[in-house]
């Protein structure tokens, strides 16, 4: 079979241009594939990993204040494993002239804590000193910020100096939203810091008390209910948070990450792989089909059906090989990428691309299943051709046309050209299919590239943009009363104050309770305006409570209903509040009421927990150090700028892969289904060349067909690539932010127009064939 | 002489649609071991059937195909394959040369599955093109191109050669090149032919020609064989 071999690898020679775009086809899939599903593994790896060996602890309660001594009393609770005692506090941090606003979590002075350990990545444990901190790694690598480093903050209205030890990473901060840092984090302006729990009961007044516990349960699935037992004990003390690691923002996104990364890894290949498939098997029902004779021949000969098949299955193996050995590279390189890409988002302490021989191994036999499977329409006919019969010419292949020509009046109208497009159209029904199928898939993979940039980078413009106008958020210790904030508007440059207020609410309708944060704005808010999905403010009534679509499905209520509203900070006044707007907002789990209102529950009688400023002062922030009430500042636009700047590098790398993969796709199958029309009738070129039309004019009916078929294809793919944007955003829906679903028609312009682009350049190709066509030789060939 | 190959009321149809279409009528012929047999006849009178049949690319409808004791007729598709393998070699109107492999290649495909192969240069030797191993069949002339059908048929060392039309797409000089060369090889290396043709003037260079007209055997009569030197074709 050697002579065979040398046949199979001439011919593959021969076809080398279009079969090289098979192969990247099938690469791209089994690259994306392999890569992903590695990237997936890194991360699902060192996440779990991370989680074990830190032991992120199961649930988290937050109050007021509790005696330790009241703890031994909560484990005797069934089924809590471990339950350790934290002191967490806000803090501010003065960084260069900029405040931050953060958090500090108390450890124990000498060891490790039961739950959420730190991993250390630089110096050491306290040692002992006062003022020693240990802070959160992305923080220090952001600011350069080492052991011996020193940090002033504003703890409890007070100022010190702190000693930075240690750097660490911890599973609770994977991944740092802050508030004001939108969806991408900010680390370098979101500090958390920790220090020796004795230290912090001194600083927070806490003595033999804390205001957090920690823990972890025996049976995982009664953890809910443990919770609220727990939750119930703690009552007297004030609980302001009740969380199950399920539910934390970090546990939350990475998760969501994820799933989107699973998702990408199944639809993305599944897509490419069934390209290359039917492309491979339209080429090789080509090829099969030209070389009839050379079967019958090698029957003659005395080769049997199944060595015959064998060959050719092994022409569709080779490709599948080839696309395999190049999807391997293609994904070892995107689990490269994508793993580098994901720490610079993900806190996890060994996220690295590790080799899964496995895994490839399966993308491998994927790959030549696949390409099996592609082979398989040509193989059999392969085997099925009787030796007597593969010596005949086929018989003509009468299709569907038919029909069309019985319209004479309207088959007469037509140009020739047109008459032989439609005859091949209704001729080859399964390649049609093919043609418009693989553009289809392309264009959904365009408009997923496009639009989910978009969809992220519309969340951040909305956040920034569109619903914030002020210049800087002033963020408060806690509440204050409105009268104390007039200050500010005495402050040299400052236009526009205006309060907002954030209460942590239980909201309740029927049996369910969900616990969210409900923003008080004032009825002429200017500088922040939550806007529903069509763009129009939120303007929540005197009395009614404003929902958000995801709080409202999780509590099933609706327009009309009575809510119960309990604050979890002041005096707690419960009341009954009449929904009367909900809102698809893309900002998660909110809810807002007039800020009067709110400040009553509350026990004020306007207060604000934010300030908003419209400012053109150069020095504001200088200026607000004094204020100890004044936790931290962001400043929108150098926010929104760094954000926008951060989602550029990352979506462009991406995105970049992504379009880069649709466009191989596109042009691959194109221009390998193209060919084939064009060898299957290479004798009507001929006898047209022969006739005197130039190769533009005939490949004019080639490119006709092709644009006709393809365009097909691209309309179906617009809706397509909008179900997949919107399969890949709803992957990444969090109880903190919800994607869009975006398809602007700018982009759809640009799908269509890159797919135009690179069915043009297929298009091309197909016209230097024309010309290169030894057109009195196809004449000859006896088909 | 004894027969190689036996005929016996092999008749082959083939159903078009709804109508049999009857291309062989109950033909009984012999094959003579060492003989050079022509079958001639026009152009759809069922020749190239007759020989698919000799040649174990088909079976009849009816009737037998006794090779020695084997009826190919009721032999399995494998038993098919290695008789083509091991007992026959083809040459064909059109020479049915592999494209994209070069002369000594394609002989090569013969030699690589045959149990007792001539050595490829060893074939294209027997047919004068001992020199043109290496190049494809597109840069050889058609009586090259037959040459090197004919040495690939040879190659398998085969008891029978079956050419159906080998001089159909030939002009004349080369045709009487080719025959001359059919002729040798049953001669000199004692092979079994059988020749396909239509032309009266081609038939004399057999024994016997048998007469195809309409599917059925009309005549069957030995002759003395002219040199194909001698064809005035
Ligand atoms: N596969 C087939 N299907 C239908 N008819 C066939 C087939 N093969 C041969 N025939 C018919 O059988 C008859 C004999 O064909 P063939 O043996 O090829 O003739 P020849 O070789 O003498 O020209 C012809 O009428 C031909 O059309
Ligand atoms: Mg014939």
């Amino acid at each position: 079979m050697r002579t065979l071999w040398r046949k199979l690898g001439r011919e593959l020679w021969m076809r080398k241009g279009s079969l090289l775009a098979l192969v990247a086809i099938a690469a791209v899939g089994e690259g994306c594939l392999t890569g992903l599903a590695c990237t997936y593994l890194d991360m699902d790896l060192a996440r779990e990993r991370f989680y074990r060996e830190c032991r992120l602890a199961h649930f988290n309660l937050e109050f007021k204040r509790a005696p330790l001594g009241f703890l031994e009393e909560l484990r005797r609770i069934p089924n809590v494993a471990q339950l350790e005692p934290r002191i967490s506090l806000p803090l501010r941090v003065e960084f260069k002239g900029d405040l931050l606003s953060g958090t500090v979590h108390s450890l124990p002075a000498d060891h490790q804590p039961l739950n959420d350990a730190l991993s250390l990545t630089r110096g050491s444990w306290f040692s002992g000193g006062p003022g020693q901190t240990i802070i959160n790694e992305a923080f220090g690598r952001a600011n350069d910020l080492n052991p011996g480093s020193r940090l002033a903050v504003l703890l409890q209205g007070q100022e010190r100096k702190l000693t930075v030890v240690g750097r660490a990473r911890s599973p609770e901060y994977v991944y740092v939203i802050s508030p004001g840092s939108g969806v991408v984090p900010d680390p370098g302006r979101t500090p958390v810091l920790y220090m020796p729990f004795p230290e912090l009961q001194e600083l927070g007044d806490l003595e033999g008390a804390c205001n957090q516990v920690l823990g972890t349960v025996a049976d995982r699935s009664q953890l809910h209910n443990t919770l609220r037992l727990l939750q119930e004990r703690l009552q007297p003390y004030g609980v302001l948070q009740a969380t199950v690691d399920s539910e934390e923002a970090s546990v939350q996104v990475l998760a969501g990450e994820l799933q989107g990364l699973k998702i990408s890894s199944t639809v993305l290949p599944g897509i490419c792989l069934a390209v290359a498939a039917l492309v491979l098997n339209v080429v090789m029902g080509r090829m099969v089909a030209q070389q009839r004779v050379v079967i019958g021949t090698l029957r003659a000969l005395g080769y049997s059906a199944w060595q015959v098949a064998r060959h050719y299955l092994s022409i569709g193996l080779c490709i599948g090989s080839a696309g395999a050995l190049a999807g391997l590279m293609l994904g070892i390189w995107l689990q490269r990428t994508m793993v580098a890409l994901y720490a610079q988002f993900y806190e996890l302490p060994s996220i690295r691309a590790g080799s899964y021989p496995q895994v490839l191994a399966g993308g491998v036999l994927v790959c030549l299943f696949f390409a099996c499977l592609g082979s398989w329409g040509g193989v059999r006919s392969a085997l099925r051709l009787e030796p007597a019969e593969s010596m005949r010419p086929a018989p003509p292949e009468l299709g569907g046309a038919i029909w069309l020509e019985g319209w004479g009046w309207l088959w007469s109208r037509m140009s020739f050209a047109t008459k032989m497009v439609l005859r091949s159209l209704m001729r080859n029904p399964f390649r049609c299919l093919v043609t418009a199928f693989g553009s289809a898939m392309a264009t959904a993979l365009m408009v997923e590239a496009f639009c989910l940039g978009d969809s992220i980078k519309f969340l951040n413009d909305y956040e920034f943009r569109r619903t914030s106008h002020q210049d800087l958020t002033i963020l408060l210790r806690e509440p204050r009363d409105w009268a104390s904030l007039g200050e500010l508007r005495g402050l040299a440059g400052v236009e526009v104050v205006e309060g907002q207020l954030n209460v942590p609410c239980d909201l309740s309708f029927g049996p369910r309770t969900r616990r969210v944060s409900l923003t008080g704005l004032v009825p002429d808010a200017r500088l922040y305006l939550p806007l529903d999905q069509r763009g129009y403010p939120v303007r929540p009534q005197a009395q009614g409570l404003v929902l958000s679509a995801r709080a409202a499905s999780v509590l099933q209520a609706r327009v009309g209903d009575l809510v119960r509203v309990k604050p979890l900070v002041g005096e707690r006044r419960e009341n009954d509040c009449l929904v009367t707007q909900i809102v698809d907002t893309y900002l998660g789990m909110g809810a807002y009421c007039d800020l009067a209102y709110l400040s009553r529950l509350i026990g004020e009688d306007r207060s604000a927990s934010s300030v908003l400023l419209r400012s053109s002062a150069q020095h504001l922030g200088v200026q607000m150090v004094p204020r100890p009430w004044v936790l931290g500042l962001n400043w929108r636009l150098t926010s929104y700028a760094k954000m926008r700047a951060t989602l550029d590098q990352s979506l462009g790398t991406s995105l970049g892969i992504l379009s880069t993969f649709a466009a191989l796709l596109s042009f691959g199958s194109v221009l390998n289904l193209a060919l084939v029309s064009l060898s299957e009738r290479s004798r009507e070129v001929g006898t047209f060349r022969v006739l005197g039309l130039n190769p533009e004019e005939v490949a004019g009916i080639f490119v006709m067909e092709s644009y006709l078929l393809n365009g097909l294809g691209i309309v179906a793919g617009l809706p397509l690539g909008a179900v997949l944007v919107k399969s890949i955003t709803a992957s990444y829906d969090t109880d903190f932010f919800r994607f869009p679903t975006l398809v602007p028609f700018h982009r759809i312009l640009l799908s269509v127009g890159l797919m135009l682009f690179f069915i043009s350049l297929a298009q091309l190709v197909v016209l230097r064939m024309v010309g290169r066509l030894n057109w009195l030789d196809a004449l000859k060939v006896r088909e | 002489m004894k027969p190689l190959l036996r005929l016996l009321g092999a008749s082959k149809s083939y159903r078009m649609g709804e109508i049999e279409v009857p291309a062989l009528r109950q033909a009984s012929l012999d094959v003579l071991e060492g003989e050079f047999l022509v079958i001639l006849g026009q152009s759809g009178s069922g020749k190239s059937t007759l020989l698919n049949l000799l040649g174990g690319m088909d079976r009849p409808t009816a009737g037998q195909v006794l090779f020695g004791e084997q009826d190919l007729a009721r032999a399995s598709d494998r038993a098919l394959t290695l008789y083509r393998r091991h007992q026959i070699g083809f040459v064909f109107q059109f020479f049915n040369l592999v494209p994209t492999l070069t002369a000594r290649e394609n002989v090569e495909v013969v030699v690589e599955i045959a149990r007792q192969p001539m050595k490829a240069s060893e074939a294209l030797a027997l047919v004068g093109l001992e020199q043109r191993g290496h190049h494809f069949p597109s840069q050889l002339s058609g009586g090259q191109q037959q040459r090197v059908a004919i040495a690939r048929a040879l190659a398998g060392n085969p008891s029978l050669l079956l050419c159906d039309e080998p001089t159909g797409n030939l002009d004349s000089e080369t045709s009487r090149q080719i025959l001359s060369l059919l002729q040798d090889v049953n001669q000199r290396l004692g092979k079994t032919v059988v020749m396909i043709t239509h032309s009266l003037e081609s038939a004399r260079i057999g024994h016997r020609v048998a007469e195809l007209r309409d599917g059925s055997i009309t005549a069957l009569r030995t002759q003395q064989p002219v040199s194909a030197e001698e064809l005035n074709l």
